[in-house]
C-alpha cells in the first residue's frame, strides 16, 4: 500500500514538473525568451552556488521585472522581462531545480588522462 | 714541583672561563642564528607563496574559456607544477585534480604536511567557481640548503669563538699565574729554609737530653721539643701538598700495629705537655699494604689534630682493630657544616689553634688513594672521632 502511495506521489510530482516545464518551454524553446543554457550561465556567473542560483531565479519568477533580471541589456531590450509571467509555488521550485540539474556544467568537466 | 699544583688550579680556572665564554657564545650565537634561520625560512616560503599566487591566476582565463564554451565535454586545466580545485561561494567543492577532502581555510595561504596551499578568489564566478585552491609541495631543497649554510656558519663561528676564548683565557690568567708562581716560589723556598733549622733544633734537644740526664724532666726543653716537632709536621704537610701527591710511593706490607705504637710514643710528649689522658687499644699484628710515609701522614695528622684541639686534662684514645683505626678526642668538636668543609684544603673548623688547614685534607686524599673510608663523628664541645676503615 505504501509503495502504491509513493508511486502515485512521484507520478503527481513528475506530472506537475512537466506541467510547469511545458509552460516554460512554450517561450524558452521557441526563441520568444532566452534559452535555458544562456540563463543558467548568466546566473551561475553571478551567484556561484546552485542554492543561490535557485533562490535568485525563484525571486525573479515570483515578481519578474527589468530591475531583477540579470540578463545583459540587449536581451532585456529584446525579450522585455517585465512581460514575463509570474510563477510561484512548489511546482515552480521543482521545475527550477530540475533545470539547474539539467544545465549543470560541472558534470561536463573531465580530467584529461595523462 | 709546586708548579704542578698551580698549573692544575690554573687549568681549572681556564676550563671554567672557557665553559662560561664558549657556553654563552654558543647560546647567543645559537639563538641568534635560529631566529635568523626562522626568518630566512619564512622568506623562502613566502617567495614560494608568491610564485603560487602568480600560478593560481593562470587558471582564471582557463575557467572563463570553459564557462563560455559550447562543448559538451569540458577538460579541466591541469598543471605540472601544482594541483588545483574549484569551490563555490559557499565553500562547497566543485571540481579539480585535488581531492574533495581538502577543506577550505579562512586564510589566504597555509602550510600542511610539507604542502603549501593558496586560495585565490574568483570574480565573476566562471563555472560557478568563487575560489581556486592551489596545492604545491614545499621546495625543501632550498630549505635544506639554507639549513646546511647555517650549520656550516655556526660551526666555523664556534671554532673561531673557541680559539679567541683560549687566547683571551690565557691573556686574563697570565697576571694571576705570575702572582701565584711568585707566591709558590716563596712558599717553596720558605719551606725548604725551615727544614734545616727545625731538624737541627730537634736533634740538639735530644742530644741535650742524652748528654744531660738531669734535663730529662726540664719543662723548657720539653716545650722546645714539642714546638719543634709541631713545626716539623707543618713542614711535612707543606712538602706533601707541594708535591701534590706526585711523589713515588713504595707500597709494601706494613705492620701498622707496631707502627702506630711508635707514633704513640712519639706523641706522648704532647699528651704530657697538656696533661691529656692518652690511652690506646691496639690489636697486635695488623698489616696493611701502604706506603710508610702515607701511613705516617695519616697517623701524625689525626693525632696532631686530636692533641691540638683537646683541652688540657682531656683525653685522646687510639683504637686499632683488623677493620679500622679510630682516634677520638674530648676536644672542641665541630658542627655539621664544618664537618663537610674541613676536608677541603686550607679550611680550619676552629681557628683557636695555629695551622694551615691541611691535615684532614691530606688524610682524605691519602684515604681516597688507598680506597679507604674516612668517617668523622663530632659534636661541638664534646669531641671528635675520626675513623679510617679499610675493610667493609
Amino acid at each position: 500500500m505504501e509503495k502504491i502511495v509513493l508511486l502515485l506521489l512521484s507520478v503527481v510530482v513528475l506530472f506537475a514538473n512537466e506541467n510547469s516545464l511545458q509552460q516554460c518551454n512554450e517561450c524558452h524553446n521557441k526563441f520568444s525568451a532566452p534559452p535555458y543554457k544562456k540563463i543558467y550561465s548568466r546566473y551561475l556567473l553571478n551567484y556561484s552556488s546552485k542554492h543561490r542560483v535557485q533562490k535568485a531565479m525563484l525571486d525573479f519568477l515570483s515578481a519578474p521585472s527589468r530591475e531583477k533580471s540579470i540578463m545583459p541589456k540587449g536581451m532585456k531590450r529584446r525579450f522585455n522581462p517585465d512581460n514575463h509571467p509570474v510563477f510561484m509555488g512548489v511546482d515552480t521550485m521543482k521545475a527550477v531545480e530540475y533545470l539547474i540539474e539539467e544545465e549543470d556544467v560541472i558534470k561536463n568537466l573531465k580530467i584529461e588522462s595523462k | 714541583m709546586w708548579g704542578t699544583v698551580l698549573y692544575l688550579g690554573e687549568k681549572r680556572s681556564l676550563y671554567r672561563f672557557l665553559l662560561i665564554y664558549i657556553g654563552s657564545s654558543f647560546l647567543l650565537l645559537g639563538v641568534g642564528l635560529s631566529l635568523f634561520f626562522s626568518y630566512e625560512k619564512h622568506r623562502l616560503i613566502d617567495h614560494q607563496y608568491s610564485i603560487l599566487k602568480a600560478q593560481s591566476k593562470t587558471i582564471i582565463p582557463e575557467l572563463r574559456a570553459l564557462h563560455i564554451s559550447q562543448e559538451t565535454d569540458l577538460i579541466y586545466p591541469q598543471y605540472k607544477e601544482f594541483k588545483s580545485a574549484i569551490y563555490d561561494i559557499e565553500g562547497d567543492y566543485l571540481f579539480g585534480d585535488l581531492p574533495p577532502e581538502i577543506l577550505l581555510f579562512e586564510n589566504e595561504q597555509w602550510q600542511k604536511n610539507d604542502m603549501l596551499f593558496y586560495l585565490q578568489s574568483v570574480s565573476p564566478y566562471y563555472m560557478g567557481a568563487a575560489y581556486i585552491l592551489i596545492q604545491k609541495p614545499i621546495d625543501l631543497e632550498s630549505v635544506y640548503a639554507l639549513k646546511v649554510r647555517f650549520i656550516v656558519f655556526f660551526v666555523i663561528s664556534m671554532f673561531f669563538v673557541t680559539l679567541i676564548s683560549f687566547w683571551l683565557g690565557k691573556l686574563f690568567l697570565a697576571p694571576m699565574r705570575d702572582s701565584i708562581m711568585l707566591l709558590d716560589n716563596f712558599v717553596k723556598d720558605a719551606t725548604h729554609e725551615i727544614n734545616t733549622p727545625v731538624t737541627t733544633i730537634l736533634a740538639n734537644a735530644e742530644l741535650l737530653k742524652s748528654f744531660h740526664p738531669e734535663l730529662q724532666s726540664s719543662r723548657e726543653l720539653s716545650r722546645i721539643e714539642t714546638s719543634s716537632r709541631r713545626l716539623s709536621r707543618i713542614y711535612d704537610d707543606l712538602a706533601y701538598v707541594g708535591l701534590n701527591h706526585q711523589r713515588s710511593r713504595r707500597v709494601e706490607r706494613v705492620n701498622i700495629s707496631t707502627f702506630i705504637k711508635e707514633r704513640i710514643d712519639y706523641f706522648q710528649i704532647f699528651a704530657d705537655a697538656k696533661h691529656i689522658e692518652f690511652t690506646n687499644s691496639i690489636e697486635d699484628d695488623i698489616s696493611l699494604d701502604i706506603d710508610k710515609e702515607d701511613l705516617t701522614r695519616i697517623i701524625d695528622n689525626l693525632l696532631g689534630n686530636a692533641f691540638k684541639y683537646s683541652r688540657a686534662n682531656g683525653s685522646v684514645e687510639v683504637v686499632l682493630d683488623k677493620n679500622n683505626l679510630s682516634i677520638e678526642d674530648s676536644g672542641v668538636g665541630m658542627d655539621e657544616d664544618s664537618k663537610q668543609k674541613v676536608l677541603h684544603r686550607f679550611v680550619r673548623a676552629n681557628k683557636s689553634e695555629g695551622g694551615f688547614g691541611l691535615g684532614l685534607s691530606i688524610v682524605s686524599d691519602i684515604a681516597k688513594y688507598y680506597d679507604f673510608e674516612l668517617e668523622i663523628g663530632s659534636k661541638p664541645n664534646q669531641g671528635t672521632k675520626v675513623s679510617i676503615l679499610w675493610k667493609k
